[in-house]
């Protein structure tokens, strides 16, 4: 009689991510133990914060004055209204205080609600590979006690572009921003500023069966607007 | 209190009929007895005559007290059935979000464990309903159960369900201090079929051990007794499949508690 069922090498890199997952269900810890205060998070980038907010600029020049501001800013109502397309626009509707981060990453400036990230912090220097992962999962780096699984953003977003290649070695990521759960970074070039787009501002996309992650284009600054948790492809 | 969880990562092979029919079975032994119903699509719920869409509490308030870091209060959520002895946590069409809002913070799989705990000396048996997906609720229902069944309907797509389950609590087990204990339960058998008794024996040869060594026969009154919104074993007691889960709950009392039972009055 056979009982057990042995996973088939095909299996094996989903019951990896199946692991993660279970573990972090399954742990002891209170839910948001793994999320830290930004303040704490975002210590590494005191330099960049001592700037106040500046505004609705398009401009990365200036760096994240806002970001500071992501814990506080977290809506204990909604903790992660990022997930859902129609929950953002209920929340934005109703509130007119969506703040969405802007960023650089791969060439492409994006967006993505400020709720759904912990903070961001410079680019790991060590970060453990594990085998066989697809190319977009760099692996793990330790922070503040705890293991995060770190995925190359350049390569997710433009998952399908040919032409696109990136080199870590000879052009490294400069940051890492920490999503909400605190299981997963992600990596990024440049942070940016904090915006407030109006509704009218915001073109949604009603089908997103194709690209889950792609929730709209802000109009200004043009920005596509994404959604962080549906970029990783777990 | 013992805690069961109904089970297959396959939709459509009788996990609601199971666990109503037990829940109906053990009510009517005279044991207090509390179903939950994890399924956002909410089947067990819509059996028992309320809507999942428009729920008032449910099973869905417990995990949002968790994410909102407010008290859990399970009491709050059950609702009492027509039947004797029959309680219910019902689903509402919320808990489908859950995973988006809840699968990535620690903890969030153990929600009905911690909950369950206050009930411990309210209910002599609880009994989960799960969906078919893995996630949060079908991982909160595996790590708060100490024995889980899977049924199985006896068609060759439900034995790759069963696959796909048995990884699954593979997984799981890994983060318990015990291996869940598990029955397989064949349902549906239709033995005019040959699909039904290959895949009978095909789960024979495999789980041999763990496989219930009777049948749930595919019956039409179960199908009434839903229309009807009352559990089978009250309504068509003396239907086939009354009678295979009457063999079933038999096995699982004599397996857990021996000659310990607590007949109705």
């Amino acid at each position: 009689m056979v009982s057990e069922v042995k996973p088939t090498k095909e299996q094996s890199r989903e019951d990896e991510a199946l692991d993660l997952y279970l573990t972090a269900l399954l742990a002891g810890n209170s839910p948001d133990s793994a999320c830290q205060e930004p303040e704490q998070i975002l210590s590494l980038h005191t330099n960049n914060l001592e700037q106040p907010e500046t505004g609705r600029s398009s401009t990365f020049d200036k760096p994240a004055a806002d970001v500071r501001k992501t814990g506080s800013s977290l809506p204990a109502e909604n903790p992660d209204p990022e997930m859902d397309q129609q929950q953002t626009r209920q929340s934005e509707s109703r509130s007119s205080e969506l703040k969405l981060l802007t960023l650089k990453v791969g060439g492409l400036t994006l967006t993505t609600p400020l709720s759904a990230l912990c903070g961001a912090i410079s680019y790991p220097g060590t970060i453990s590979t594990l085998p066989e992962q697809p190319d977009w999962f760099l692996g793990l780096f330790q922070h503040n006690g705890a293991k995060i699984a770190i995925a190359d953003m350049g390569k997710l977003v433009n998952h399908g572009r040919q032409n696109y290649t990136r080199s870590l070695s000879l052009q490294p990521y400069s940051t890492v921003l920490l999503l909400k759960g605190g299981k997963w970074a992600v990596t990024c070039d440049e942070i940016g500023e904090v915006i407030r787009p109006l509704n009218d501002e915001i073109r949604w996309r009603e089908q997103r069966e194709k690209i889950p992650w792609l929730l709209g284009t802000v109009i200004s600054p043009p920005a596509a607007l994404i959604d962080m948790r549906s970029l990783i492809p777990i | 209190m013992k805690i069961w969880t109904v089970s297959c990562q396959k939709g459509g092979v009788g996990k609601t009929t199971t666990v109503v029919t037990l829940g109906g079975l053990l009510a009517s032994r005279g044991y207090k007895t509390l179903l939950v119903d994890l399924d956002p699509h909410g089947s067990l719920t819509s059996y028992f005559r309320m809507n999942p869409d428009a729920i008032e509490k449910s099973g869905y308030d417990l995990f949002r007290a968790v994410m909102d870091k407010s008290k859990v209060n399970i009491h709050a959520s059950i609702v009492e059935t027509d039947i004797d002895g029959l309680s219910i946590v019902p689903a509402a069409t919320a808990m489908a979000t859950l995973d988006r809002q809840a699968g990535g913070l620690d903890g969030m799989g153990l929600v009905m464990v911690n909950a369950l705990a206050q009930l411990s000396e309210e209910y002599d048996y609880v009994l989960l309903d799960t969906p078919p997906m893995l996630g949060v609720l079908l991982v909160n229902a595996l790590a708060a159960c100490e024995r889980l069944l899977i049924p199985v309907q006896t068609e060759f797509l439900a034995v790759k369900g069963l696959e796909r389950m048995m990884r699954t609590v593979q997984m799981i087990n890994r983060s318990r201090a015990q291996p869940i204990p598990y029955t397989i339960v064949p349902t549906m058998y239709d033995q005019r079929t040959r699909a039904s008794i290959e895949s009978l024996n095909a789960l024979r040869n495999r789980y041999g051990r763990e496989l219930w060594k009777e049948v749930v026969p595919v019956d039409t009154k179960v199908r009434e007794a839903s229309r009807l919104g009352v559990p089978a074993s009250i309504c068509m007691p003396n239907s086939r499949a009354v009678h295979a889960y009457e063999e079933l709950l038999e096995s699982l009392l004599h397996r857990r508690t021996g000659s310990v039972q607590k007949m109705a009055m």
